[in-house]
Protein backbone atom coordinates (compact mmCIF):
# COMPACT_ATOMS: atom_id res chain seq x y z
CA UNK A 1 0.00 0.00 0.00
CA UNK A 2 1.26 3.58 -1.46
CA UNK A 3 1.86 5.87 1.81
CA UNK A 4 -0.50 8.32 0.03
CA UNK A 5 -3.20 5.61 0.95
CA UNK A 6 -2.20 4.42 4.16
CA UNK A 7 -2.17 8.71 5.14
CA UNK A 8 -5.82 8.97 3.93
CA UNK A 9 -6.93 5.37 5.99
CA UNK A 10 -5.26 6.77 8.81
CA UNK A 11 -7.39 10.30 8.76
CA UNK A 12 -10.72 7.66 8.25
CA UNK A 13 -9.92 6.36 10.99
CA UNK A 14 -9.81 9.79 13.18
CA UNK A 15 -12.67 10.91 11.05
CA UNK A 16 -14.89 7.53 12.47
CA UNK A 17 -13.31 8.08 15.56
CA UNK A 18 -14.56 11.50 16.06
CA UNK A 19 -18.62 10.89 14.77
CA UNK A 20 -18.20 7.76 16.77
CA UNK A 21 -20.23 8.76 19.81
CA UNK A 22 -21.78 11.81 17.80
CA UNK A 23 -23.67 9.68 14.06
CA UNK A 24 -22.71 6.12 14.93
CA UNK A 25 -23.71 5.79 18.90
CA UNK A 26 -24.96 8.62 19.46
CA UNK A 27 -23.81 9.68 23.29
CA UNK A 28 -27.15 10.19 24.66
CA UNK A 29 -27.96 6.42 24.31
CA UNK A 30 -25.20 5.77 26.73
CA UNK A 31 -26.11 5.16 30.62
CA UNK A 32 -26.55 8.30 32.49
CA UNK A 33 -23.50 6.98 34.61
CA UNK A 34 -21.31 7.43 31.72
CA UNK A 35 -22.55 11.33 30.83
CA UNK A 36 -21.58 11.93 34.41
CA UNK A 37 -18.37 10.50 33.75
CA UNK A 38 -18.11 12.92 30.85
CA UNK A 39 -18.30 15.71 31.63
CA UNK A 40 -14.27 15.25 33.40
CA UNK A 41 -13.39 14.22 30.08
CA UNK A 42 -12.26 17.92 29.63
CA UNK A 43 -9.73 18.61 32.77
CA UNK A 44 -8.72 14.83 32.41
CA UNK A 45 -7.74 15.29 28.46
CA UNK A 46 -5.52 18.90 29.17
CA UNK A 47 -4.00 17.99 32.17
CA UNK A 48 -2.71 14.31 30.84
CA UNK A 49 -1.16 16.55 27.59
CA UNK A 50 0.32 18.83 29.99
CA UNK A 51 1.64 16.58 32.08
CA UNK A 52 3.12 14.77 29.26
CA UNK A 53 4.91 17.45 27.42
CA UNK A 54 6.50 18.10 30.52
CA UNK A 55 7.66 14.53 31.51
CA UNK A 56 8.73 14.31 27.58
CA UNK A 57 10.70 17.77 27.61
CA UNK A 58 13.83 16.80 29.03
CA UNK A 59 14.49 13.64 26.32
CA UNK A 60 14.07 16.10 23.90
CA UNK A 61 17.06 18.08 24.43
CA UNK A 62 14.74 20.81 26.38
CA UNK A 63 15.28 22.60 29.77
CA UNK A 64 12.00 20.53 32.20
CA UNK A 65 12.40 23.02 34.83
CA UNK A 66 11.91 26.21 32.68
CA UNK A 67 9.00 24.71 31.09
CA UNK A 68 7.28 24.23 34.80
CA UNK A 69 7.97 27.42 35.75
CA UNK A 70 6.90 28.76 32.36
CA UNK A 71 3.74 27.03 32.54
CA UNK A 72 3.38 27.83 36.18
CA UNK A 73 3.69 31.48 35.01
CA UNK A 74 0.51 30.67 32.04
CA UNK A 75 -1.30 29.34 34.84
CA UNK A 76 -1.29 32.15 37.35
CA UNK A 77 -2.06 34.45 34.20
CA UNK A 78 -4.98 32.50 32.98
CA UNK A 79 -6.01 32.31 37.01
CA UNK A 80 -6.18 36.24 37.20
CA UNK A 81 -7.32 37.19 34.15
CA UNK A 82 -9.14 33.94 32.31
CA UNK A 83 -7.43 35.19 28.80
CA UNK A 84 -6.28 32.47 26.88
CA UNK A 85 -3.98 34.71 24.52
CA UNK A 86 -2.65 36.65 28.05
CA UNK A 87 -1.75 32.89 29.41
CA UNK A 88 -0.20 31.72 26.20
CA UNK A 89 1.81 35.08 26.24
CA UNK A 90 3.19 35.11 29.69
CA UNK A 91 4.10 31.33 29.18
CA UNK A 92 6.34 31.80 26.00
CA UNK A 93 7.61 35.15 27.31
CA UNK A 94 8.59 33.48 30.83
CA UNK A 95 10.55 30.45 28.66
CA UNK A 96 12.30 33.19 26.69
CA UNK A 97 13.40 34.74 29.72
CA UNK A 98 14.49 31.74 31.66
CA UNK A 99 16.31 30.31 28.69
CA UNK A 100 18.55 33.31 27.93
CA UNK B 1 -9.11 57.87 49.53
CA UNK B 2 -12.13 59.26 49.88
CA UNK B 3 -14.27 59.83 47.20
CA UNK B 4 -17.38 62.52 47.08
CA UNK B 5 -20.66 61.59 46.29
CA UNK B 6 -20.47 63.45 43.30
CA UNK B 7 -17.76 61.54 41.97
CA UNK B 8 -19.69 58.33 43.30
CA UNK B 9 -22.92 59.31 41.36
CA UNK B 10 -21.08 59.60 38.02
CA UNK B 11 -18.63 56.82 38.40
CA UNK B 12 -22.06 54.45 39.45
CA UNK B 13 -23.39 56.41 36.04
CA UNK B 14 -20.26 55.80 34.20
CA UNK B 15 -20.60 51.73 35.28
CA UNK B 16 -24.39 51.56 34.65
CA UNK B 17 -23.82 52.60 30.83
CA UNK B 18 -20.93 50.60 29.91
CA UNK B 19 -21.96 47.59 28.67
CA UNK B 20 -21.65 44.17 30.64
CA UNK B 21 -19.61 41.28 29.49
CA UNK B 22 -20.42 38.51 31.79
CA UNK B 23 -17.75 35.67 30.75
CA UNK B 24 -18.53 33.75 28.23
CA UNK B 25 -21.48 36.20 27.22
CA UNK B 26 -20.79 36.72 23.53
CA UNK B 27 -24.08 38.62 22.50
CA UNK B 28 -22.08 41.86 21.43
CA UNK B 29 -20.05 39.92 18.99
CA UNK B 30 -21.94 37.20 18.00
CA UNK B 31 -21.15 33.69 17.40
CA UNK B 32 -18.48 34.94 14.18
CA UNK B 33 -16.81 37.31 16.17
CA UNK B 34 -16.67 35.32 19.29
CA UNK B 35 -15.14 32.29 17.45
CA UNK B 36 -12.71 34.58 15.86
CA UNK B 37 -11.56 35.82 19.50
CA UNK B 38 -11.72 32.76 21.04
CA UNK B 39 -9.77 30.97 18.39
CA UNK B 40 -6.73 33.29 17.81
CA UNK B 41 -4.85 32.97 21.20
CA UNK B 42 -5.12 29.06 20.49
CA UNK B 43 -3.32 29.89 16.79
CA UNK B 44 -0.52 30.71 18.63
CA UNK B 45 0.15 27.39 20.15
CA UNK B 46 -1.21 25.33 16.84
CA UNK B 47 1.23 27.04 14.22
CA UNK B 48 4.37 25.54 15.58
CA UNK B 49 3.27 22.48 16.08
CA UNK B 50 1.76 22.93 12.19
CA UNK B 51 4.53 22.95 10.87
CA UNK B 52 6.31 20.61 13.09
CA UNK B 53 4.17 17.83 10.80
CA UNK B 54 5.10 19.73 7.65
CA UNK B 55 8.81 19.48 8.39
CA UNK B 56 7.90 15.25 9.39
CA UNK B 57 5.88 15.08 5.80
CA UNK B 58 9.37 16.43 4.30
CA UNK B 59 11.38 14.39 6.30
CA UNK B 60 9.34 10.91 5.35
CA UNK B 61 9.82 11.85 1.67
CA UNK B 62 5.92 12.16 0.81
CA UNK B 63 4.92 14.98 -2.18
CA UNK B 64 3.93 17.77 -0.68
CA UNK B 65 -0.14 17.50 -1.80
CA UNK B 66 0.19 14.10 -0.17
CA UNK B 67 1.38 15.98 3.14
CA UNK B 68 -0.77 18.68 3.02
CA UNK B 69 -4.31 16.61 1.96
CA UNK B 70 -3.45 14.37 4.84
CA UNK B 71 -2.27 17.05 7.46
CA UNK B 72 -6.11 18.02 6.56
CA UNK B 73 -7.90 14.68 6.80
CA UNK B 74 -6.18 13.60 9.89
CA UNK B 75 -6.56 16.82 11.48
CA UNK B 76 -4.39 16.50 14.59
CA UNK B 77 -0.61 16.83 15.09
CA UNK B 78 0.23 14.08 17.57
CA UNK B 79 -1.40 11.51 15.34
CA UNK B 80 -0.20 13.05 12.20
CA UNK B 81 3.38 13.21 13.36
CA UNK B 82 3.21 9.41 14.42
CA UNK B 83 2.22 8.32 11.17
CA UNK B 84 4.50 10.54 8.96
CA UNK B 85 7.64 9.45 11.46
CA UNK B 86 6.24 5.42 10.80
CA UNK B 87 5.64 6.03 7.36
CA UNK B 88 9.27 7.44 6.83
CA UNK B 89 10.26 4.61 8.66
CA UNK B 90 8.75 2.18 5.83
CA UNK B 91 6.29 0.48 8.82
CA UNK B 92 3.61 -1.26 7.67
CA UNK B 93 -0.31 -0.13 7.17
CA UNK B 94 -1.28 -1.70 10.20
CA UNK B 95 0.88 -0.44 12.37
CA UNK B 96 0.34 3.10 11.57
CA UNK B 97 -3.66 2.59 11.72
CA UNK B 98 -3.41 1.17 15.30
CA UNK B 99 -0.86 3.90 15.98
CA UNK B 100 -3.37 6.04 15.14
CA UNK B 101 -6.30 4.67 16.81
CA UNK B 102 -4.43 4.97 19.83
CA UNK B 103 -3.67 8.38 19.70
CA UNK B 104 -6.38 9.65 18.68
CA UNK B 105 -8.86 7.70 20.73
CA UNK B 106 -9.16 10.66 23.07
CA UNK B 107 -11.02 12.13 20.31
CA UNK B 108 -13.95 9.56 20.18
CA UNK B 109 -14.73 10.53 24.30
CA UNK B 110 -14.11 14.50 22.68
CA UNK B 111 -16.99 13.86 20.41
CA UNK B 112 -19.44 12.05 23.44
CA UNK B 113 -18.74 15.28 25.38
CA UNK B 114 -19.82 17.06 22.35
CA UNK B 115 -22.91 14.86 21.26
CA UNK B 116 -25.83 17.02 22.64
CA UNK B 117 -24.48 20.13 20.41
CA UNK B 118 -24.65 18.14 17.31
CA UNK B 119 -27.99 16.27 18.15
CA UNK B 120 -30.45 18.77 16.97
CA UNK B 121 -28.49 19.70 13.58
CA UNK B 122 -28.82 19.13 10.20
CA UNK B 123 -27.15 15.29 9.03
CA UNK B 124 -24.45 17.41 6.75
CA UNK B 125 -23.15 19.08 10.16
CA UNK B 126 -23.50 16.04 12.09
CA UNK B 127 -21.77 14.04 9.59
CA UNK B 128 -18.93 16.51 8.54
CA UNK B 129 -18.27 18.97 11.67
CA UNK B 130 -17.05 16.43 14.16
CA UNK B 131 -13.85 16.39 11.85
CA UNK B 132 -13.12 19.68 13.38
CA UNK B 133 -12.77 18.16 16.74
CA UNK B 134 -9.39 18.47 18.25
CA UNK B 135 -7.96 19.26 21.66
CA UNK B 136 -8.48 23.03 21.34
CA UNK B 137 -11.70 22.96 19.65
CA UNK B 138 -13.09 20.85 22.35
CA UNK B 139 -12.09 22.94 25.30
CA UNK B 140 -13.13 25.82 23.63
CA UNK B 141 -16.51 24.31 23.18
CA UNK B 142 -17.27 23.51 26.67
CA UNK B 143 -16.61 26.55 27.75
CA UNK B 144 -19.27 28.26 25.43
CA UNK B 145 -22.55 26.31 26.91
CA UNK B 146 -24.38 29.62 26.06
CA UNK B 147 -24.10 29.07 22.07
CA UNK B 148 -26.72 26.27 23.04
CA UNK B 149 -27.03 23.38 20.11
CA UNK B 150 -28.39 25.31 17.31
CA UNK B 151 -27.23 27.74 14.80
CA UNK B 152 -25.59 29.86 16.97
CA UNK B 153 -23.15 26.61 17.83
CA UNK B 154 -23.02 25.99 14.16
CA UNK B 155 -21.57 29.34 12.93
CA UNK B 156 -19.43 29.52 16.03
CA UNK B 157 -17.93 26.00 15.80
CA UNK B 158 -17.50 26.50 11.52
CA UNK B 159 -15.48 30.07 12.19
CA UNK B 160 -13.23 28.17 14.71
CA UNK B 161 -12.97 25.36 12.27
CA UNK B 162 -12.47 27.16 9.19
CA UNK B 163 -9.47 29.62 10.75
CA UNK B 164 -7.58 26.67 12.58
CA UNK B 165 -8.12 24.49 8.99
CA UNK B 166 -6.64 27.61 7.42
CA UNK B 167 -3.84 28.18 9.91
CA UNK B 168 -2.87 24.42 10.70
CA UNK B 169 -2.66 23.94 6.21
CA UNK B 170 -0.11 27.31 6.32
CA UNK B 171 1.86 25.62 8.85
CA UNK B 172 2.20 22.48 7.26
CA UNK B 173 2.76 24.05 3.89
CA UNK B 174 5.56 26.80 5.61
CA UNK B 175 7.08 23.46 7.33
CA UNK B 176 7.35 21.73 4.02
CA UNK B 177 8.85 24.80 2.53
CA UNK B 178 11.27 25.54 4.99
CA UNK B 179 12.01 21.73 5.96
CA UNK B 180 15.18 21.76 8.24
CA UNK B 181 15.95 25.21 7.43
CA UNK B 182 14.31 25.86 10.87
CA UNK B 183 15.53 26.31 14.05
CA UNK B 184 14.46 23.17 16.09
CA UNK B 185 13.55 24.30 19.54
CA UNK B 186 12.61 27.89 20.36
CA UNK B 187 9.93 30.11 22.85
CA UNK B 188 7.14 29.42 20.62
CA UNK B 189 7.27 25.59 21.04
CA UNK B 190 5.89 26.24 24.59
CA UNK B 191 2.78 28.26 23.15
CA UNK B 192 0.82 25.11 22.89
CA UNK B 193 1.25 23.39 26.73
CA UNK B 194 0.96 26.74 27.46
CA UNK B 195 -2.71 27.60 25.90
CA UNK B 196 -3.73 24.01 26.81
CA UNK B 197 -2.86 25.61 30.67
CA UNK B 198 -4.99 28.09 29.69
CA UNK B 199 -7.79 26.24 28.46
CA UNK B 200 -7.49 23.50 31.65
CA UNK B 201 -7.63 26.06 34.15
CA UNK B 202 -11.20 27.62 34.53
CA UNK B 203 -12.00 24.04 34.26
CA UNK B 204 -10.74 23.35 37.87
CA UNK B 205 -13.56 25.13 39.75
CA UNK B 206 -14.54 22.07 41.74
CA UNK B 207 -13.49 19.09 43.25
CA UNK B 208 -14.28 16.23 40.71
CA UNK B 209 -12.68 18.63 38.12
CA UNK B 210 -9.36 19.03 40.45
CA UNK B 211 -9.49 15.24 40.81
CA UNK B 212 -9.59 14.56 37.35
CA UNK B 213 -7.14 16.67 36.33
CA UNK B 214 -4.56 16.10 39.46
CA UNK B 215 -5.11 11.74 38.96
CA UNK B 216 -4.77 12.20 34.89
CA UNK B 217 -1.04 14.59 35.30
CA UNK B 218 0.22 11.90 37.06
CA UNK B 219 -0.61 8.97 35.39
CA UNK B 220 0.53 10.81 32.05
CA UNK B 221 4.01 11.33 33.50
CA UNK B 222 4.28 7.75 35.41
CA UNK B 223 3.21 6.80 31.74
CA UNK B 224 5.18 8.89 29.34
CA UNK B 225 7.62 6.48 28.49
CA UNK B 226 4.85 4.30 27.05
CA UNK B 227 4.84 3.80 23.17
CA UNK B 228 2.56 5.78 21.04
CA UNK B 229 0.47 7.87 23.64
CA UNK B 230 -0.85 4.57 25.49
CA UNK B 231 0.29 6.06 28.58
CA UNK B 232 -2.14 9.53 27.52
CA UNK B 233 -5.35 7.85 26.39
CA UNK B 234 -4.58 5.57 29.96
CA UNK B 235 -4.42 9.35 31.82
CA UNK B 236 -7.35 10.50 30.54
CA UNK B 237 -9.73 7.27 31.33
CA UNK B 238 -8.05 6.97 34.79
CA UNK B 239 -8.46 10.83 35.82
CA UNK B 240 -11.99 10.63 34.45
CA UNK B 241 -12.78 7.14 36.59
CA UNK B 242 -11.19 9.89 39.62
CA UNK B 243 -13.40 12.19 38.80
CA UNK B 244 -16.35 10.58 38.67
CA UNK B 245 -15.52 8.98 42.17
CA UNK B 246 -14.74 12.08 43.28
CA UNK B 247 -18.26 13.36 42.44
CA UNK B 248 -19.85 10.10 43.92
CA UNK B 249 -18.44 10.57 47.20
CA UNK B 250 -19.12 14.02 47.52
CA UNK B 251 -23.07 13.16 47.10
Amino acid sequence: MSAALVLTAAGLVSWVLRVLFIVLVPAHRLPQSAHRALRHTGPAALAALVATGLARSGSGGGSPAALLLALLAAALVARCTRSPLLATGAGVGAFALLTL
Amino acid sequence: MSTSPRTSAVRRAVLAARPVRRPGDDRPRGPVGTAVADIAPVMLGVLPLGMSVGIAARAAAVAPTTGLGTALLMFGGAANLAALSLVGAGAGAVAVLGTVFVVNARLALYGAGLEPRFRAQPAWFRWLAPHLIVDQTYALAVGRPELGDGARFRRWWLTVGAVLAAGWCAAVAAGFALGQSLPAGSSLDVAAPACLVALLVPRLSDRPGVAAAAVAAGVAVAGAALPQSVGLLSAVVVGVAAGTLTERAGR
